[in-house]
């Protein structure tokens, strides 16, 4: 008997490969020595959306999709979210912009009560959260006809799309950018990609999200398992590479590896 | 705090350890007992959830001069009982909890859906303009690709079908699958970061 399951070998290598990246990142990170994240161009999207608010004096609308957090897959996008949350509330809380926050995220709603209530707090205006409007909870299916409705009557002038999100992206984004808004979207979400980079004005791919949310909240732990990551990214980029020439070459390369 | 972390952790790294290596094949047994306890948690999960929101809402309804939406929470009970009392009396095959179903809730979420289609007819219009290099090429595959699905275009030229093809299976398969793994490393990370308790989040 293998020691390793057949055809799984190559999967198992990679993964005790990134794992170790991520552990050795931390330890790192640990001693001092964090890594350095390269500043994505959204960021700046993001001061320009609520300085837009602030000009306007209009809402900045912030929906963080919906999904389960008890989903593996559905659990990183979601708690991305986490990270430019607690930026774009503290930014708005600073400027005098006002951040409505409609989750669609049952078990979330906590955790991002907390983050908001906490990023007012830190940027010294505590009285300007209001518990009642700046995070509400709206179930998905309520979502639709409340994000349609009431972006046409409250004519947000910015918004930021992040997380996990289903077919209503185009409802939500679409509906945002018809009340005027300027929009940010992204999502980890496969099939609803397509929907986010055309229906917003600007847009962040998948991993992007991640980063962001690591370079934003300057957690050590997100930052160094971005690093590891990253390894993991380099060594598909190479075995994609060589698997192409070594199939070209007529080479059954997978045989090597079960 | 910490003990559910250590669950977490251990029953994290079991799982990864038993599909990748077969000496643990003996624990399947155990494994799969797991899984159905994790199923029969999260049932009841479900419950606490409801009767939760129940409480909160007759909280509303018993502080109506507070909260001006006061009188939604009463819609929300008699809409919760009314199924509650269909399920209970007749079972989740009973006349009266399909009809709710079929009748009521069925279309209010087909009619939502359906929303879809206008909207995305409407970002479709703003999006599909040759405004830079970047749209320009969304606009070109995107004609190709609905052009291909029309019996109007692909009667006179059927190689649109072929182009369109191509575009499905080449260039959009190959952007997926750099995006799958990507979302994949950004999965691993985040076991680490949740097996070495550096995302207390995910216990809500």
């Amino acid at each position: 008997m293998s020691v390793i399951t057949q055809g799984r070998v190559l999967g198992f290598a990679v993964l005790i490969i990134v794992i170790g990246m991520i552990l050795y990142y931390l330890q790192r990170a640990a001693g001092g020595k964090l890594s350095t994240l390269r500043r994505l161009p959204q960021i700046d999207v993001i001061d320009e959306i609520i300085a837009r608010c602030v000009e306007m004096n209009r809402e900045l609308w912030f929906l963080s999709g919906q999904g389960t957090m008890t989903y593996a897959t559905q659990l990183p996008g979601i708690l991305s979210t986490f990270g430019i949350l607690a930026y774009v509330t503290q930014r708005c809380a600073e400027f005098g912009a006002v951040i409505h926050h409609p989750t669609m995220l049952p078990v979330a709603y906590n955790i991002q009560f907390e983050i908001m209530r906490e990023a007012y707090e830190l940027a010294g205006k505590p009285e300007e959260f209001d518990p009642l409007d700046t995070i509400i909870y709206m179930p998905a299916g309520a979502s639709r006809p409340y994000v349609a409705n009431e972006s046409w009557r409250r004519k947000p002038a910015g918004a930021i799309l992040t997380g996990f999100w289903y077919h209503f992206t185009i409802i939500h984004a679409e509906a945002l950018q018809r009340a005027g808004a300027m929009t940010l979207g992204g999502t980890d979400t496969t099939h609803n990609i397509p929907f986010m980079v055309a229906a917003n004005n600007y847009s962040m791919i998948g991993e992007e999200m991640y980063a962001m949310s690591a370079y934003l909240s300057k957690d050590p732990a997100l930052t160094s398992s971005l690093a590891g990551q990253d390894v993991g990214k380099y060594i598909v980029i190479v075995l994609t590479i060589l698997g192409m020439i070594a199939g070209a070459a007529g080479v059954d390369v997978l045989t090597w590896f079960v | 705090m910490t003990i559910p972390l250590y669950i977490v952790s251990i029953l994290g790294v079991w799982m990864i350890a038993e599909y990748f290596l077969p000496f643990l094949n003996p624990l399947v047994p155990t494994t799969d007992m797991i899984r159905t306890y994790a199923t029969i948690l999260a049932a009841a999960s479900w419950g606490l959830g409801t009767a939760i929101l129940c409480l909160a809402h007759g909280r509303r309804i018993y502080r109506q001069t507070k909260d001006p939406f006061w009188g939604y929470s009463v819609m929300f009970l008699i809409c919760f009982l009314a199924m509650l009392g269909a399920a209970l009396t007749q079972g989740l095959k009973g006349t009266t909890y399909l009809w709710f179903y079929n009748y009521i809730i069925g279309p209010t979420g087909q009619a939502l859906y359906s929303t879809t289609a206008f909207y995305v007819t409407t970002a479709g219009y703003r999006v599909f303009r040759f405004r830079n290099m970047d749209a320009a090429v969304l606009l070109i595959a995107g004609m190709f690709v609905m052009w291909s699905v029309l019996p109007l275009f692909t009667g006179p030229f059927p190689v649109l079908v072929v182009i369109a093809g191509w575009i499905n299976n080449v260039i959009a398969v190959a952007a997926y699958r750099g995006f799958v793994m990507g979302v994949a490393l950004g999965i691993i990370g985040l076991a680490v970061r949740v097996f070495l308790h550096k995302h207390r989040e995910v216990l809500a």
